[in-house]
C-alpha cells in the first residue's frame, strides 16, 4: 500500500506539475515582477523621476486636486484623485468621460507635482507595472474570463503539485541546506528542492490565496443561494463602493465638498486618505467617495465613506469595522498582493517569488533531462521531447529577454507615438515570439548558452540605455537619494551578472560533458562487446 | 532596525540547524561533531528561531509573521549558498553573527 501510494504521488507530481508548468512559470514570473508594480510604473515615466517627496498636507492636496479637475474636466462623469505615497510621488488626477451609447467610458490620466501643484509635463503613454500585473491573471491577448479560468486551473495544479511534492521529496527537510552543483542531474534536483523548501510557506500561501482571489468566480454557489439576485446582490452588499450611480439631468453648480470634508475631518481626524472619487460632479447625482489608507494592516479593501455631493451628508460607510469573514478574506488577498509591504518585506516577497520561478524552471528542466537519459544512443528525440525542450528554453530564457525588451521599448520608442503603450507590450511579445522561433530550431546546450549571453548583454546595457535617454544615471540616483530608481539599475546589473554566470557555467559544462559523453559511449561500447 | 535584528537571529538559527548536520559540520570544521554538540546546535537553533519569531511578532502580529516567513527563506538561501561555495566563511560566521547581534542591540539602545 505504502509503495503504491508513493508511486501514485510521484506520478501525480510529475504530470500535474508539468502539464501546465510553462503557464505556471509565466504566472509566477509576472506575479513576482508585479510586486514592484508601482515602482515599474515610476521607472517607465521619466517625467516623474525628478519630483520631490510630497511635503503638503493631504487636505491641501485634495482641495487642489478637486480645483484642478473642476477647471480641467467639469463635464466628466467621474473624477479620481490618488494621493501620493512613498511608492508613487505624484498626485494623480484622472477623469472619465462618457462616449455615447454602447461605448466604454474613456479615462484621461493626469498627474500633478504635489509640491508645486502644477501638471507634470512630458508624460509618456505607458502601461508600466500594470502590464505585468494584468499579465499575471489576464494573460493578455486573451478573453478575460477564459484567461482567469486557465490561471485558476494552473494554480490548482500548482497546489496539488506542491502538496504531492512535499510527500515525495521526503528528504527535503533533512537535506535542507544541500546543494551540490557538481553532480549533474542531482544538482538540478537539489536546486528544485532547495528553492521549493526555502520558501515553502510562501509557495503554499501564494498559491492558495491566489485561488482565493478568484474564489467568487470559481465557486459562486454560496453567494447565489444566499442572495436573491445571486452574485450581483452579493457584490452590491460586499462592495457598496462599486455600485453604479446613474447621472441625473439636473445641473449642479457647486457640489458640497466643504460640508462633506469638514464632517470627515471632524469625525476621523487621524484617518489617512488613499483616494477620493467624485461621481457625476456636474449634476445632482454627485457623490463623494473617500477611501482610507490601510497602511501595513493586513487588509485588502479600504475603509470607505460615501457623502452626498448635494447636501454633504454621510450616506454610507463600509469596512470601518470589518467582520471576521471580511477580515479573513481581505487578509488572504492582502497577503497575496503584498500591497502592505515596506521595501524590506517587498524584497523578501520578490526573493520568494524568484525562488518559485527557479522551482518551476528546475522541475521542467529535470523532466526533459530524465526523458533524454532514458533514450538509447541510437534513438532520435521524439516530437514530445523536442516540444518540451523548446518550450522550456523559450519560457525560461525568453521571458527575461522579453521583459528587458519591454523596458527598452519604454525608453526608445518616440514619446509622441500613437498607441505607444500598446507598442511597448507588442515589443514584449515580439521578443518572446522571436526567442520561441529561435528555440524551435536550436535546443541544445549552445542555445541555452547563447541566450544566456544575450540576456546578460541586454540587461547590462539597460542602465546605460536608461542613462542616455533620461539625463540621470545610477550615480545621480544615489547622490539624490532616489533609492527606488537606483535599485532598478542595480537589479538590472545583478540580473546580467546571474545570466553571465549561467553562460560561463554552461560553457564549462559543455566541455566537461563532452568528456563524460565520450566516456559513456566507450562504456556502452565495452558492454556491448 | 528591529526587523534587522530578527533577520540576524533567524540567520543564526538556521546556521545552528545547518551545523547540527554531520555532513555540513564536517565540511566547515573538518571534524565530526560529537553527539552532544549536535544536540546543542539543534536546541540553540530552536531557541533562537523562537526568539526571532517573538521579536518579529513584537512589532506587529500580521506584518511580523510575514516578515518572519521571508526572513526564513532568505536565511536558508544564504546559508545554503555559503555552505556550497564558501564553507570557510561559515567558520567566521560562528563568531561574527553573535557579535553583530550584540552590536545591533547595543546601538539600538544608544541611538
Amino acid at each position: 500500500m505504502k509503495e503504491s501510494f508513493f508511486r501514485s504521488m510521484t506520478w501525480l507530481h510529475t504530470w500535474v506539475g508539468l502539464l501546465l508548468c510553462w503557464l505556471l512559470f509565466l504566472i509566477f514570473f509576472a506575479g513576482t515582477i508585479s510586486f514592484f508594480r508601482h515602482e515599474i510604473s515610476l521607472w517607465n515615466q521619466p517625467a516623474v523621476h525628478n519630483i520631490d517627496h510630497n511635503k503638503q498636507q493631504q487636505q491641501t492636496l485634495i482641495e487642489s486636486g478637486l480645483a484642478y479637475l473642476n477647471s480641467a474636466a467639469p463635464e466628466a462623469n467621474r473624477w479620481w484623485i490618488g494621493l501620493p505615497s512613498s511608492r508613487q510621488p505624484e498626485l494623480q488626477v484622472s477623469h472619465r468621460h462618457s462616449q455615447g451609447e454602447g461605448k466604454r467610458d474613456k479615462w484621461h490620466d493626469e498627474r500633478l507635482d504635489p509640491n508645486t501643484l502644477l501638471p507634470i509635463e512630458g508624460l509618456v503613454d505607458t502601461k508600466g507595472g500594470n502590464f505585468f500585473y494584468r499579465l499575471h491573471f489576464d494573460l493578455h491577448y486573451m478573453d478575460r474570463k477564459l484567461a482567469r479560468w486557465l490561471v485558476c486551473f494552473a494554480s490548482l495544479f500548482m497546489l496539488i503539485a506542491l502538496i504531492s511534492g512535499i510527500v515525495i521529496h521526503k528528504r527535503i527537510f533533512k537535506d535542507l541546506f544541500q546543494f551540490r552543483p557538481q553532480k549533474g542531474v542531482r544538482a538540478w534536483l537539489d536546486a528544485h528542492n532547495l528553492s521549493s523548501v526555502l520558501a515553502l510557506p510562501f509557495h503554499l500561501m501564494i498559491t492558495y490565496t491566489g485561488l482565493i482571489t478568484l474564489i467568487f468566480m470559481l465557486f459562486p454557489n454560496p453567494a447565489e443561494t444566499l442572495y436573491e439576485d445571486g452574485l450581483k446582490g452579493f457584490r452590491a452588499d460586499f462592495y457598496p463602493e462599486r455600485q453604479r450611480i446613474e447621472a441625473s439631468n439636473k445641473k449642479l453648480d457647486e457640489p458640497a465638498f466643504e460640508a462633506a470634508f469638514t464632517h470627515f475631518y471632524q469625525n476621523w481626524p487621524e484617518q489617512k486618505i488613499k483616494r477620493v472619487i467624485v461621481d457625476h460632479p456636474s449634476n445632482t447625482a454627485v457623490n463623494i467617495k473617500i477611501y482610507g489608507d490601510n497602511g501595513t494592516l493586513i487588509r485588502d479593501e479600504y475603509p470607505y465613506w460615501q457623502y452626498s455631493g448635494t447636501t454633504g451628508e454621510l450616506l454610507k460607510t463600509a469596512r470601518l469595522d470589518p467582520s471576521n469573514a471580511e477580515m479573513l478574506y481581505g487578509g488572504m488577498i492582502a497577503v497575496h498582493s503584498g500591497r502592505l509591504a515596506h521595501p524590506g518585506l517587498r524584497w523578501l516577497y520578490f526573493i520568494c517569488g524568484i525562488a518559485g520561478c527557479v522551482m518551476i524552471a528546475s522541475g521542467c528542466i529535470m523532466w526533459a533531462k530524465r526523458i533524454k537519459e532514458r533514450l538509447k544512443p541510437t534513438q532520435t528525440a521524439s516530437f514530445g521531447l523536442k516540444l518540451v525542450e523548446t518550450l522550456n528554453i523559450a519560457t525560461i530564457m525568453g521571458l527575461p529577454l522579453a521583459t528587458a525588451g519591454f523596458f527598452y521599448a519604454n525608453r526608445l520608442l518616440p514619446p509622441d507615438m500613437v498607441a505607444r503603450a500598446d507598442k511597448e507590450v507588442l515589443v514584449f511579445f515580439v521578443v518572446w515570439l522571436a526567442t520561441t522561433l529561435f528555440t524551435s530550431l536550436f535546443r541544445d546546450k549552445r542555445a541555452w548558452q547563447w541566450l544566456a549571453y544575450c540576456n546578460a548583454a541586454i540587461w547590462l546595457l539597460l542602465p546605460v540605455c536608461s542613462a542616455l535617454t533620461t539625463h540621470s544615471n545610477l550615480l545621480t540616483y544615489i547622490q539624490d537619494g532616489k533609492w527606488i530608481l537606483a535599485s532598478f539599475d542595480l537589479a538590472f546589473i545583478t540580473t546580467a551578472l546571474v545570466f553571465y554566470l549561467q553562460a560561463k557555467k554552461l560553457a564549462n559544462k559543455a566541455t566537461a560533458n563532452k568528456s563524460v559523453s565520450n566516456k559513456r559511449t566507450r562504456v556502452t561500447a565495452e558492454q556491448r562487446a | 532596525m528591529i526587523y534587522g535584528l530578527a533577520m540576524l537571529l533567524c540567520l543564526g538559527a538556521f546556521y545552528a540547524f545547518a551545523m547540527a548536520k554531520t555532513a555540513h559540520y564536517k565540511s566547515v570544521f573538518g571534524t565530526r561533531p560529537s553527539q552532544e554538540q549536535t544536540k546543542r546546535f539543534n536546541l540553540s537553533g530552536w531557541i533562537i528561531i523562537l526568539l526571532s519569531f517573538i521579536v518579529n511578532l513584537s512589532q506587529a502580529i500580521g506584518y511580523g509573521s510575514l516578515m518572519f516567513c521571508g526572513q526564513m527563506a532568505l536565511s536558508v538561501l544564504l546559508i545554503a549558498v555559503c555552505l556550497t561555495y564558501k564553507p570557510n566563511w561559515m567558520r567566521s560566521l560562528f563568531y561574527l553573527l553573535p557579535l553583530l547581534a550584540v552590536i545591533m542591540v547595543v546601538s539600538s539602545q544608544v541611538f
